[in-house]
């Protein structure tokens, strides 16, 4: 078996409340290869964030993770001691925010952030740091480096800050980036900006995980998708296959409740109801009381992530290695 | 009807009951079992302070020539007399009416004072804000123990004076933390979504601002409490307190610690009622806030 | 003796109604005044709505469109220029009289929890306002309050819970009732979809059309998403800066956007069964200190010289 950037296996995460355990991930297994971005697609609460907190291990005090292994380059991360857990953090993986002020330090100019970086996780010297930050604020777009390092984040525009996020995920090189929204608080016309430069590091062999509930935003910039719902994966497949022709009846109903320019004609089916309350979980297929498809099957019984197949040959995919297409719905797997 | 159905509420929220604000907080608060056997114990001693006239077997000013400095169990006198032969407990319990009616009085009076000045500073703003809130912080930098002598002197060793001494150094904290408070709500949407539905300046004073500010008010005033009990017994200790024989606890144990030897009860029994009643209503202050602490992330 | 008058008038007022626009700004400029300085957020600004129209207002953050919609709604005055409801100044009507007016103009904000009033129910939020401008009684309040909150699909087991009880999607719904009760005739959407998910976020505009076309609203709606802008309005008006750009019948500024911001806003949509549209070359800076003309290039087309 080869060996992929990231592996997550059958990871499971609770919150620890006073009423007892709740599981907000349940079972999630993904897979990102060098230079290849995969999308977790999702509403708020479907457990996309705290997916890939409990990959980072940056997870809130009263969450932990219950089970499941999580392999970076081969190695596996839930036992790591937190030390090694750290260096695993700053150098070979960066991670980029929504809201630029949750990643930077308001006190600290760029170049503290930047520099001190790369000396704490003892990746270079003092000089070689201060020339990497130079150049990584150069890669992401910033306009004249070597004097804008010594800016404060808050004397930088959104769009700007949003940028020095990134340069501060990337200066050390880490070979996965995780984006949680990096573009749901920027304007709309800086969004495309943004993922542009974010491809240029996809293009240099970084794997991303992009976590989004922008449909648009995943289709343009990743190549495989996730669709999360009630802390479950219901849905994958590469991302253009999953827009064309999706088949969970959350897709679909995601898919058809997205508006985009020229789509006037296209009838707007919102999903009815709202995402459960984990704590209320339905029985079965936790979506079944949205779902206009639902069958008495579905209320009593979980459908595990199955292959899709037509005529028992697996439905084709685009042909790329490892491009599979699974979901998790009795209606799907059982008309094949 | 297609729209209707699309919208059934989910699930989640059937389980749940109606819960106002001010229901939920309660619930907190019950549920904090130290907090609410305070609460009780507290409104324990509001009721006999009330009725200190029947339960009291004696009047504060009535001696006992034949037991003066009498013991714990003495005939007629359970707690004993003082050393004019005045019975301890009768002046224990008149001692926490003095203690409460001051406490209540001035935290009352100062929280309608803070309340209409915090309002009017915070809501109006411009130079109704800078001339209230100068005025606030020319009392804030005044030395309350002083303006308690000032007044004191002035006024007499009244029960009014020490009410209104105790009060005037606890208006400015309330008045600046209503202010604090008005200014953070008038931000929040629903202010502007009351002004567009044509609602008027005191309408969204009292009835949309007011009631939002009312749970950090009414933590401060439960903590507010208990501190203007300790002034109280403070002032009398230094012997600016009620005008005796007006019993108050301060004086009590400053006399008793005149007899500690002879009659240490003297002094035990109103220091620790002093104590117990201090840390009774620190604890439901304490229940009080944690109620509304939890109130304010909620969502 | 028969008063012609009497007869006649409804009928010349019916057609001024349906000739004069509900609302309309005129030269609207508003300067605030911070900290830091002067901050002018909306720059001679016109527009007009009439009735039964909808009217996008499109626009990134800072261009001054939320500003806008406080100034139509009469919570901020201009710094000069008009805004009439109705052909009457805005500025001409204060106190208790303006509170009169509001009736007729309500709003929907972009926060649906921050702006229902936290302490009070879900049929007590919607009731608030007929209190407010003393409809009825107490009793007829909450029965309307009820059926009101019906039309908008909130099940009537739920109206006595409170607005943190909500999902999101359920608290706009809310504020939406709340702002119908009055029966404006101009409603303004403030980003009425951008704080909420997805599959909610549909559901909401569903029920705005729905309500549109079932009680003859005219809107006023702000957003920064173009597609469902495009979806919603008669007629888009787009703001750069403080400054209209460009603004056109909707299928005209789709189909033949004329302005370089237009189309940079167009290219940045990232749609879910195309590519997006290639990104314009031209880049365009506004220079509101010099500022250029409104040219009509087509009927109703207007665009900024660039």
């Amino acid at each position: 078996m080869t060996n992929s950037l990231l592996e997550v296996r059958d990871l499971r995460t609770d919150f620890l409340l006073k009423s007892g355990r709740l599981r907000v991930v349940d079972g999630v297994s993904l897979t990102v290869e060098p230079g290849q971005a995969l999308a977790i697609v999702g509403e708020s609460g479907s457990g996309k964030s705290i997916t890939m907190r409990s990959v980072m291990r940056v997870l809130p005090k009263t969450a932990r993770i219950a089970g499941g292994s999580v392999r970076l380059d081969g190695r596996e991360l839930t036992e790591l001691p937190e030390r090694q857990m750290r260096q695993v953090r700053g150098r070979q993986i960066g991670m980029v925010f929504q809201n630029a002020m949750e990643a930077l330090n308001p006190t600290l100019t760029l170049e503290r952030q930047l520099t001190e970086h790369l000396s704490w996780h003892g990746i270079c010297g003092k000089a070689e740091a201060r020339r990497r930050a130079i150049e990584t604020l150069g890669d992401v777009g910033i306009p004249e480096p070597e004097k804008r390092i010594r800016t404060y984040p808050f004397q930088l525009s959104g769009g700007m800050r949003q940028r020095a996020m990134i340069a501060m995920a990337m200066v050390a090189r880490p070979s996965l980036l995780i984006a949680d929204e990096p573009t749901t608080a920027v304007d709309v016309t800086v969004q495309r900006q943004i993922l542009d430069l974010l491809a240029e590091f996809k293009a240099r062999g970084t794997g991303i995980v992009m976590i989004t509930h922008d449909l648009g935003v995943a289709r343009y910039f990743c190549d495989d998708a996730v669709v999360m719902y009630a802390g479950r994966i219901v849905e994958r497949a590469p991302v253009r296959e999953l827009l064309a022709r999706p088949s969970h009846p959350y897709s679909t109903g995601l898919f058809r409740s997205t508006i985009e320019v020229g789509g006037r004609d296209r009838a707007l089916a919102p999903i009815p109801g709202a995402p459960p309350d984990l704590a209320q979980r339905p029985p079965g297929c936790a979506f079944h009381p949205r779902c206009e498809r639902a069958e008495s099957v579905c209320r009593e019984n979980e459908q595990m992530l199955l292959p899709l197949t037509v005529n028992g040959v697996s439905r084709g995919t685009s042909g790329r290695p490892g491009a599979v297409r699974e979901a998790a719905c009795w209606k799907v797997a059982a008309h094949g | 009807m297609a729209l209707a159905e699309a919208t059934e509420p989910t699930g989640s929220i059937e389980a749940v009951k109606a819960r106002g604000h001010w229901a939920g907080a309660w619930a907190r608060f019950r549920a904090n079992r130290l907090a609410f056997i305070s609460l009780i114990f507290c409104g324990l001693l509001v009721i006999t302070a009330i009725a200190a006239p029947w339960i009291a077997p004696y009047h504060f000013t009535e001696t006992d020539p034949t037991a003066r400095l009498a013991p714990i169990g003495a005939d007629g006198h359970w707690l004993g007399t003082d050393m004019l032969g005045r019975d301890l407990f009768s002046r224990m319990i008149y001692g926490l009416r003095t203690a409460l009616f001051v406490a209540f009085g001035a935290e009352l009076a100062s929280l309608v004072v803070a309340i209409v000045i915090g309002l009017s500073a915070g809501y109006i703003g411009g130079r109704v804000d800078q001339g209230l809130m100068g005025i606030t912080d020319v009392m804030y930098a005044f030395p309350s123990y002083l303006f308690a002598i000032v007044l004191v002197t002035v006024m007499g060793r009244s029960l009014w004076a020490v009410m209104l001494a105790i009060g005037i150094s606890s208006w400015v904290t309330q008045a600046r933390l209503v202010r604090a408070q008005v200014l953070s709500v008038k931000e929040r949407e629903y202010i502007e979504a009351a002004r567009s539905m044509g609602a008027s300046g005191t309408t969204i004073s009292f009835r949309y601002i007011l009631p939002n500010a009312v749970g950090p008010l009414l933590v401060t005033t439960s903590f507010a409490i208990p501190a203007a009990i300790g002034a109280e017994a403070g002032l009398a200790l230094l012997g600016l307190g009620v005008q005796p024989p007006t019993p108050s606890w301060g004086s009590m144990i400053s006399e008793g610690t005149s007899y500690i030897l002879a009659a240490p009860h003297l002094l035990l029994f109103p220091a620790g009622m002093f104590a117990l009643t201090l840390l009774a209503f620190t604890w439901v202050g304490d229940g009080v806030r944690d109620a509304f602490d939890a109130n304010g992330e909620s969502r | 003796m028969v008063d012609v008058s009497d007869v006649a008038e409804p009928v010349t007022t019916e057609r001024a109604a349906s000739e004069r626009p509900v609302i309309a700004a005129e030269h609207v400029d508003k300067v605030f005044n911070t900290r830091a300085g002067e901050v002018h957020a909306v720059r001679d600004v016109s527009l007009a709505v009439h009735s039964g129209q909808t009217l996008g207002l499109v626009g990134e953050s800072g261009s001054g469109k939320s500003t806008m919609a406080r100034l139509l709604m009469g919570l901020l005055p201009p710094t000069s220029g008009t805004v009439r409801l109705d052909g009457l100044d805005l500025s001409t009507v204060r106190g208790a009289r303006l509170r009169q007016l509001r009736s007729q103009m309500q709003m929907v904000f972009q926060n649906p929890f921050g702006s229902l009033l936290p302490h009070y129910s879900a049929a007590a939020n919607v009731a608030e306002p007929l209190r407010l401008h003393k409809r009825g009684d107490k009793a007829w309040r909450r029965e309307r309050a009820v059926e009101l909150l019906d039309l908008v699909g909130v099940n009537r087991r739920f109206v006595d819970h409170y607005p943190r009880q909500f999902s999101g999607g359920q608290q706009q719904r809310i504020a939406i009732a709340r702002a119908l009760a009055l029966e404006p005739r101009l409603l303004v959407c403030d980003e009425p979809t951008s704080s909420l998910d997805v599959s909610i976020q549909a559901q909401v505009l569903v029920l705005l059309e729905e309500l549109r076309s079932r009680l003859g609203l005219t809107v006023v709606f702000i957003s920064h998403n173009l597609a469902v802008v495009e979806r919603f309005a008669d007629r888009v008006t787009v703001m750069c800066m403080g400054q209209v750009v460009e603004s056109a019948p909707t299928e005209a500024l789709f189909g033949a956007p004329r302005h370089p911001y237009t189309e940079k806003l167009l290219a940045a949509i990232l749609p879910v069964t195309s590519d997006p549209l290639p990104q314009p070359d031209i880049s365009w800076r506004s220079s509101p200190d010099q500022p250029s003309a409104l040219v009509e290039v087509a009927p109703g087309h207007e665009v900024r010289e660039s």
